[in-house]
């Protein structure tokens, strides 16, 4: 090990050398998939995702953890969905959009992806606005 | 965030303002202030109280660190769902959100505290409340029955074992109609 930190990577050797991909890019590329659901506020990071952000900082990791082996990922979203929402719906469409995302882009086969509901966005959309 | 968490960083914010703004005065050069310190310095007691109060200052600030660092705790989940794609499950903090929300429809709810408890076939749930001096209290509660247990079953799936509504007080300041 170097004196860097050391990134946690999967790597699968072919017949040209070795192709390393990092867990955290398995991450980001979950987070990207799932924010991109409608019905999905955001994702859930706690304190220090916040400040982070309130920093300037943009996570694209944020409320994603990635459980990645040689072939196989396991992915746990924590997200915040929209007031009204069915929330096992938009949980199939997450689900499908996140191993279908890191599927085609990294090789992985995903065995699980587990969604937690962390909160509820009280953002109020136009129609539900008494005053105008 | 943690209400003893805003409490703290206020407290630790204020201080150091003051802090802060004494130093500036010895920067440009007011003197009175100094003069005071040197007399409160003096005084040997004084040690013992400037010795004190940093320690506390010390303290709050340690435990303001140690909270920062401890991050959200996850509260207690409840399955929705376990399929071959993985596992739904819903958190307490997004059950209290969605009563709050659902119950923002009726309004004669000035305040709402919903209290949940997971058992075996469902969830237990008691939704104390402030209404406004004008509220039909039998008929506000079974409205909010109806709308809690329907918004819950529909849209998270879970079962609504028991729900009780406790009215604990009316709000003498009602609810203002534009927010």
């Amino acid at each position: 090990m170097t004196d860097a930190k050391k990134i946690e990577e999967t790597s699968h050797t072919t017949s040209l050398g070795t192709i390393r991909i990092a867990n955290e890019v398995v991450a980001v590329i979950a987070g990207l998939a799932a924010t991109e659901i409608d019905g999905i506020a955001g994702m859930s990071g706690g304190i220090a995702g916040g400040i982070a952000e309130m920093l300037g900082r943009r996570n694209l990791a944020r409320g994603v953890k990635v459980d990645v082996g040689e072939q196989e990922a396991a992915v746990d979203l924590f997200i915040v969905v929209e007031y009204g929402v069915r929330i096992q719906d938009l949980a199939l469409k997450a689900q499908e959009g996140v191993k279908q995302a890191i599927e085609s882009m990294t090789g992985l086969a995903v065995i699980e992806v587990n969604v937690h509901v962390q909160g509820v966005s009280f953002t109020e959309g136009p129609e539900e606005q008494r005053v105008k | 965030m943690q209400p003893a968490y805003r409490v703290l960083s206020v407290i630790l914010a204020i201080l150091g303002i003051v802090f802060a703004t004494v130093l500036l005065a010895f920067a440009m050069g007011w003197v009175i202030p100094q003069a005071y310190l040197q007399t409160f310095l003096s005084i040997p007691n004084n040690l013992w109280i400037i010795g004190a109060a940093s320690v506390i200052v010390i303290l709050l600030g340690l435990l303001l660190i140690a909270m920062s660092l401890q991050g959200e705790r996850r509260s207690w989940e409840l399955l929705i769902e376990d399929a071959a794609l993985g596992r739904v499950e819903i958190s307490v903090t997004a059950l209290h959100d969605m009563i709050l929300r659902a119950s923002r429809k009726i309004r004669e709810i000035r305040e709402i505290r919903p209290v949940l408890r997971y058992e075996k076939d469902g969830v237990a749930v008691a939704l104390h409340l402030k209404v406004n001096p004008d509220a039909n209290i039998p008929e506000v509660s079974r409205e909010l029955q109806q709308e809690v247990q329907s918004y819950l079953e529909e849209k998270a799936g879970i079962h609504v074992k028991r729900l009780r509504v406790l009215v604990e007080g009316v709000s003498y300041e009602a609810r203002a109609k534009v927010e």
